[in-house]
């Protein structure tokens, strides 16, 4: 993994050149000329009763503009939070502040929703990879959770408030994530599902030399639909006998247990999938024949040239943490993402891999597809709701909307800029980064 | 002076030296320390009264003056003053119980743990014991009488432990056979093991992470409820009949030990527990029992990578957590436990009625009680007072270690 981050890291270009290269600067100034427009918005915000929980306090945050990931940007806005969620959103003229609210006012900054990351490794301790066999359902990785550890307390300083944590690629199936939040707390507080995610990679790391099969990769193909059909075919039991269709009870297999809610659709496979033919094989096997909910968490090289394929099934792209590629037909360097948005699809977003690219640099990745031709627009998207709507969470995180979850980040400008930085990061209302308070710790 | 239930050769030519040292200062300094004013003849029947300045019972109370009268290696008696006629009277400063060290290794051969395989529910730290291990002399001569040993880490259900006194007979060595079932939740287990040597390496197997670790738990556990021919002890353990120690030392690995302890309801006590001055709160909701492993004094990081906090014990210990320290050098270590804020009031019973209490052995060891073993240690002082130095441990009524000049 380290001679591939170094490559990576090698092929990042210098900060100046990408700062160049980027669209003009969502600045403030922008915002105010924008505000006129947003006042006409129809927007009403709505209040609610709550009990008042020391712990979680109601505030109320002045925003000069809140990106929302959820329609137009709210120009000179309020945000009031009550029991760790969002109570009201709207401009100044349309929420009033209730007794008893603490005011925190970022007139002159701009307010977004927490960074969503869809892939990666560092919410606990290193034990990434149990490598003896191919696929592993029996393994799940929130048992190794250290919430807000040393990578997520600089994660929360680049904005990123919740992530997909999820074992390695040195298998097949390398077992069962967590999505989890980067903010302080014991381990139940801090997970927002577990099982969250099955792990799966396709090829491109798993590949055996032992002499098992799945060196190749008809071999690793072969051993993923063989685990999953078992897993099937378990779940399709206890289906029937919970339906009442059969009234033979199924005995409880822990290995595979885990397959109940993803054969049912309640939660994603993440799939480490990236080259043409290899995305192909995930379509195919995970989507056409099991059935089940894809992310493409990775998706780089040359798949976006499936992209209609994938649209069609409407499946979503987490691209990463690799951003380009050198096309040999015409020569040139195509960003991923921006080829994918070119192709006309939406439900696309950027990952890290981290530590391969570090947690922090999240919005980075972004900044990275728009300098290849994505939006602005989409990338502040692409970070927020578009992950969280392919990990299945976006009804609690991903944008500013009444009754999700209070995490917001509070930027000196748009966040996709690496010129601004974060300067506050509420987590379920509770600030967990401030940069009055704290080091600026990125 | 003669010895009784001599059963190491090395102790006698040591300790006849001692003797003979001792004997010529107690004849220079004419006896102003308290030495031994007869030699107690404690074999078989013989009763002895042991007559303190001061007894710290362990328990917390502390009787001053007081005296123990002991019979066939029994507490039989305690009182300020008692006064029993033709028995042999030992006169002392001040009277300790026993060291109960909770986490111990000695005696029971460093390199015999299985490499085979990774549940190992049934094999015995007992069956190993070497009786005549000089670790067993040196930990006595430092106050402790009996040990909890346990089964290395490189397993995932490493086998039983047994509690075992550091002197005596070996009839009446062995306090408990099977105190409990040793099972590793951290890395140790994945650290012989790998996915990509030799193909016919028997480490070749898993677990070689935690999730691994995790895992080969949950599957033993899950497999011992339906399966007739599942091993006694994990039968035992899923019954409730048999206590379970776990190795845990880093925070996660603490929480998933609760995880594991939630999900097939049995009730752990952990060993090492580096990291558990950060969830002190939960341990004690839990009354989740803790045996430290040492705390090496000027170091933050212990195995594992944990960050340690010289301040461990008395955390705990305001938590309302139950606790002892284990590791050797008992006293040293409590005294150290004091100076990073634990109250004197529960510091000897960290090193003494915890540890039994905690390996439910108390019924024998940890205090100076009616009707427990005679495991006795006496002292030049306060056990608190870094100066206070040992004169003779006792154990089942015999001076098996007697320190020249004290």
């Amino acid at each position: 993994m380290i001679a591939v981050c170094h490559f990576l890291r090698s092929q990042l270009l210098p900060l100046s050149v990408i700062v160049s290269g980027l669209i003009p600067i969502s600045g403030l100034a922008r915002a105010q000329d924008e505000a006129a427009a947003v006042a006409a918005s129809e927007s009403s915000p709505v209040t609610a009763e709550v009990v008042q929980d020391v712990s979680k306090p109601k505030l109320a945050i002045k925003v000069g503009k809140i990106i929302t990931s959820a329609g137009d940007p709210i120009v000179n806005g309020i945000i009031l939070v009550s029991e760790g969620n969002i109570e009201a959103i709207g401009t100044s003229t349309e929420v009033v502040i209730p007794e008893g609210y603490e005011v925190i006012d970022h007139s002159d900054k701009f307010a977004m929703p927490g960074l969503v990351e869809a892939h990666s490794h560092v919410g606990g301790s290193g034990d990434l990879n149990e490598m003896v066999y191919q696929t592993n359902p029996e393994l799940r990785n929130w048992d190794q959770i250290i919430p807000h550890n040393d990578d997520l307390k600089v994660a929360v300083a680049g904005g990123v408030t919740t992530i997909c944590f999820i074992p390695g690629s040195g298998t097949n199936m390398g077992g069962w994530g967590a999505l989890m939040k980067t903010g302080p707390g014991k381990p139940e507080d801090v997970i927002i599902r577990a099982p969250g995610v099955l792990k799966i990679a396709q090829s491109g790391n798993p590949e055996r030399q032992g002499g098992e099969v799945g060196s190749g990769r008809m071999g690793m193909n072969h051993v993923i639909r063989q685990q999953l059909e078992m897993g099937r075919i378990y779940v399709n039991q206890w289906d029937l006998y919970e339906s009442g269709k059969t009234e033979v009870k199924p005995e409880v297999n822990l290995r595979l247990e885990y397959f109940k809610p993803l054969f049912r659709r309640e939660i994603p496979v993440v799939v480490h999938t990236q080259a043409y033919q290899v995305v192909q094989s995930t379509l195919r096997i995970l989507h056409d024949e099991m059935n089940l909910r894809v992310v493409i968490d990775h998706g780089t090289f040359d798949s976006y040239k499936l992209t209609e394929e994938i649209q069609k099934r409407d499946i979503p792209v987490m691209a990463g943490p690799r951003g380009f590629r050198y096309e040999p037909d015409d020569g040139q360097i195509k960003g991923i993402v921006a080829e994918y948005h070119k192709r006309g699809f939406t439900s696309l977003g950027v990952n890290t891999d981290a530590p391969v690219i570090p947690q922090e640099e999240l919005f980075f990745q972004a900044s990275m597809a728009v300098r290849y031709g994505w939006t602005e627009e989409k990338a502040l998207r692409g970070v927020t709701i578009e992950p969280a709507k392919a990990l299945m969470i976006a009804d609690r995180v991903g944008s500013l909307e009444v009754g999700k979850d209070a995490d917001i980040v509070i930027t000196t400008g748009s966040i996709i800029d690496p010129r601004n930085y974060v300067t506050q990061v509420f987590i379920d209302g509770k600030s967990v980064y401030d940069i009055r308070k704290d080091r600026r710790r990125f | 002076m003669k010895i009784t239930q001599m059963t190491i050769t090395k102790t006698l030519v040591r300790t006849t030296l001692m003797k003979a040292v001792a004997i010529v200062f107690a004849i220079g300094c004419g006896s102003t320390v308290s030495v031994i004013a007869d030699e107690p003849e404690v074999s078989g029947d013989k009763t002895v009264l042991i007559k303190a300045e001061v007894i710290h019972t362990g328990t917390g109370e502390i009787l001053r003056p007081g005296c123990v009268l002991i019979r066939d290696g029994k507490i039989v008696e305690i009182g300020e003053s008692l006064s029993v006629e033709g028995v042999k009277v030992v006169e002392v400063k001040s009277l300790i119980p026993g060291l109960v060290d909770a986490a111990s290794r000695i005696g029971a051969g460093r390199l015999d743990d299985e490499r085979t395989d990774e549940i190992t529910p049934d094999l015995a730290s007992v069956s190993i014991v070497d009786w005549k291990d000089i670790d067993f002399l040196q930990q006595l001569s430092g106050g402790t009488t009996c040990v909890h040993l346990t089964p290395g880490t490189s397993n995932v259900v490493a086998g039983l432990t047994s509690a075992v006194k550091t002197a005596g007979t070996i009839d009446r060595r062995i306090v408990a056979e099977r105190t409990g079932l040793a099972i590793s939740v951290c890395s140790d287990p994945a650290s012989g093991n790998n996915a990509r040597s030799r193909p016919d390496s028997i480490y070749i197997r898993q677990p070689t992470n935690r999730m691994g670790v995790v895992w080969m738990l949950r599957n033993a556990f899950h497999a011992t409820q339906n399966d007739k021919f599942a091993s006694p002890a994990m039968k035992d353990v899923t019954a409730g009949t048999l206590p379970v120690f776990a190795v845990s030392r880093t925070q996660h690995d603490i929480q998933a030990l609760m995880t594991l302890a939630d999900e097939f309801s049995f009730h752990p006590t952990l060993i090492g527990g580096q990291e558990c001055w950060k969830v002190t709160d939960e341990i004690a909701e839990r009354k989740m029992s803790v045996i430290l492993q040492r705390v090496i004094p000027g170091s933050s990081r212990g195995d594992e990578r944990t960050r340690i906090s010289a301040d461990m014990a008395a955390r705990l210990n305001k938590s309302g957590a139950t606790f002892c320290l284990s590791g050797g050098d008992l006293l040293d270590q409590m005294r150290f436990a004091v100076r990073f804020g634990l109250p004197a009031e529960s510091a000897l019973a960290s090193i003494t009625a915890s540890p039994a209490a905690i390996l439910k052995i108390d019924d024998r060891v940890g205090s100076i009680v009616v009707g427990k073993d005679a495991d006795l240690v006496a002292m030049t002082g306060d056990p608190l007072e870094f100066s206070t130095a040992i004169q003779w441990v006792m154990v089942d009524g015999a001076i098996q270690f007697e320190q020249a000049g004290n």
